[in-house]
């Protein structure tokens, strides 16, 4: 019982920092891209933790049904968190909204002026 | 041995989650373009729904885990729609 409880505090621990990671990074960092960066992947595993610390608490009062549906609802974030920043991130760059200027390289953009050389554009 | 009164730590867990989404506020103002608003969006949604499922533990309420999984759902919907109106415009 105790034990359980131990992982379940490390569990809130740890997607609470991942969490306080994700604030930091979209203070810091200079740029539309680089916030993407920070807070899709923070966001996903920091949500996916404390659901999963949720999901044990609730498993260990003797729900395990509700237990399965905190379950559901984090596949879900899993699934849709990293779509959403794809599509946002895809629309800013469509957008024109400028890169860093100490960003180094930029694969996608090589990549349509290759297409447009070629005359061929995949959307 | 500690002993850990009932629902301290989902407590803390929730002061926690709120005063790090307070700085999200300023950069909610800030942001220099409308793909960072639309991003700080996101992360207040996921948070939201963070909040909602630690509110049905606390409050041994499980109707709230589905309005948890709604608003998980309505805030993708909001912002892949969001990206495609800055993508595309409003028609197309």
């Amino acid at each position: 019982m105790n034990a359980i409880l131990y992982v379940i505090i490390f569990l809130y621990a740890a997607g609470l920092f991942f969490n306080v990671a994700t604030v930091v990074g979209i203070i810091r960092l200079p740029d539309v891209y680089c916030r993407l960066h920070s807070s899709s992947k923070n966001t996903t595993l920091g949500s996916v933790l404390i659901i999963l610390g949720l999901a044990l608490r609730y498993i260990t009062a003797g729900a395990t049904f509700t237990a399965v549906k905190l379950l559901l609802i984090g596949g879900i974030i899993m699934i849709v968190t990293p779509i959403g920043s794809n599509a946002l991130a895809h629309s800013a760059y469509k957008r024109g909204v400028p890169l860093w200027k100490g960003s180094v390289c930029d694969q996608y953009g090589e990549q349509q002026k290759s297409f447009k050389k070629k005359g061929t554009y995949p959307e | 041995m500690i002993v850990i009164p009932n629902m301290l730590i989902e407590y803390i867990l929730v002061i926690g989650l709120l005063i790090s989404s307070l700085p999200l506020l300023y950069a909610l103002w800030r942001g220099p373009t409308t793909s960072d608003r639309a991003l700080v969006f996101e992360v207040f949604g996921t948070m939201g729904t963070l909040l909602l499922a630690i509110l049905s533990f606390l409050s041994d309420r499980s109707i709230y885990l589905d309005i948890a999984l709604l608003m998980a759902l309505f805030n993708f919907v909001g912002v892949v729609a969001i990206a495609r109106y800055l993508e595309r415009g409003l028609l197309q």
